[in-house]
């Protein structure tokens, strides 16, 4: 604050040293988050990285109103997904599907993996076709553990209505991939 | 109840949302219908599999080179984007410029531009221009009237000057042709001059000779002697 007051009364500006301190300390914990999120909407890696990289240096341009950290990482999330959003629309889908079955899913044991591939490839084409505001919930539920507390905080939603849809997104899926499934689990 | 029905509960009962009342009747059939219970089973291991599905598609970790990346970039940015302004500030400089938009909004008309004379609208009926009459009081209804022909800025100021100034009456249907008139003088000087010189032979009252009256002569009756004074005739 002091070097902000010097730079006012000198007639230069500079940096506020103790927010670049602060921003340094959300760094350090956010990338993970901004990249999973995009992840989830992309399922290619190194778009998902692109986009995370964009949602932080957004976000250090915004850091002046984002300086409490819930508020920060609600913002984040909310930055990265639109980011991915807008980056789906522009590559397309279908290349995007084609693109994303060639990626590897990490798996257990072989023989999980020869199941999971095809039912993580079902289960990701199902997760795509849920509506916005189911997905980001249902995706969010699984980053890093989130309960519906946390994830009303981050989406800025009532308590109830975060249940609500992610009870709709597992149920939806569910009986979308009941058919897929069956095979698979009987062997 | 049959089957049917409960294979409808089921995947919401593997969700854990399944209502109470309806748990209980789908739990006590199950310990009757192996079927069911196969089924069931099947719904819990596909909502487990989500679940890891889900988690396994947002569990991966971004490569080390991101955070570099993001530092670099942040080092990279220009210098006026680099600052943080304390977030009272946008909000002071917003409230600054409305108060000054106010300020602005709020301020006293500007004076108008001062005029030789002022004009008002003449009440009389059309007719040729009145000589100047010695001054007398204004008629209330001329006043009155004037008061509210009168171009007022609502400024005191100005109205007291307007008051200290000469007035011309314009004649009705001729205001126009009297601003013109005034717009003129205003932008042509040269030209105010010599209109100014034949306004002030207009100004000058005409000359009217004295009415002479010559005294009246009352001749003195021929005929009858002089009348008897207050008299009576009898």
């Amino acid at each position: 604050m002091d070097a902000l007051a010097d730079g006012l009364s000198g007639g230069a500006v500079t940096l506020d040293a103790s927010l670049e301190r602060e921003f340094e300390q959300r760094l350090a914990d956010s990338p993970t988050l901004a990249f999973r999120v995009a992840l989830s909407v992309l399922r290619n890696r190194a778009e998902a990285e692109d986009v995370a990289q964009e949602a932080l240096l957004r976000a250090y341009r915004n850091f002046g109103r984002l300086r409490d950290r819930e508020r920060f990482r609600g913002w984040l999330v909310r930055t990265a997904w639109r980011l991915a959003l807008d980056r789906i629309r522009s590559t397309g889908r279908r290349e995007r599907r084609e693109q994303a079955a060639m990626d590897p899913h990490p798996a257990p044991t072989a023989e999980d993996l020869a199941a999971s591939r095809e039912f993580q490839r079902h289960l990701a084409d199902a997760i795509e076709d849920l509506p916005e505001k189911l997905r980001i919930v249902l995706v969010l539920s699984s980053i890093e553990g989130h309960d519906t507390r946390e994830l009303a905080i981050l989406l800025s939603l009532p308590e109830g209505t975060v249940k609500s849809r992610l009870f709709l997104a597992r149920r939806r899926l569910a009986e979308k991939l009941k058919w897929i499934a069956k095979p698979i689990m009987a062997g | 109840m049959d089957c049917e029905t409960y294979h409808g509960w089921m995947t919401e009962a593997a969700l854990g949302a399944l209502d109470p009342a309806r748990e209980a009747r789908l739990r006590a059939h199950l310990e009757a219908c192996a079927a069911c219970r196969e089924e069931f089973r099947r719904a819990q291991t596909l909502a487990q599999a989500i679940e890891l599905g889900v988690a396994a598609s947002v569990s991966a970790e971004p490569s080390p080179v991101l955070l570099a990346r993001v530092r670099a970039q942040i080092a990279a940015e220009p210098a006026p984007s680099r600052l943080f302004l304390p977030s009272w500030i946008p909000l002071a400089a917003g409230a600054l410029a409305a108060l000054a938009a106010l300020a602005l909004w709020l301020r006293p008309h500007a004076p108008p531009v001062p005029h030789p004379f002022r004009l008002a609208p003449e009440i009389t009926s059309r007719a040729a221009p009145r000589p100047a009459l010695p001054a007398e009081p204004a008629p209330a209804h001329t006043a009155a009237n004037r008061a509210h022909a009168h171009i007022s800025s609502g400024c005191a100021k100005n109205a007291a000057r307007q008051a200290a100034l000469p007035e011309v009456l314009v004649p009705p249907g001729e205001w126009q042709a009297a601003m013109q008139f005034v717009a003129t003088l205003q932008r042509d000087p040269k030209r105010a001059s010599v209109l100014a010189k034949s306004l002030e032979r207009s100004r000058n009252p005409l000359e009217a000779a004295d009415l002479n009256i010559s005294s009246l002569e009352i001749a003195g009756l021929e005929g009858p002697e002089d009348l008897p004074r207050g008299g009576d005739n009898r």
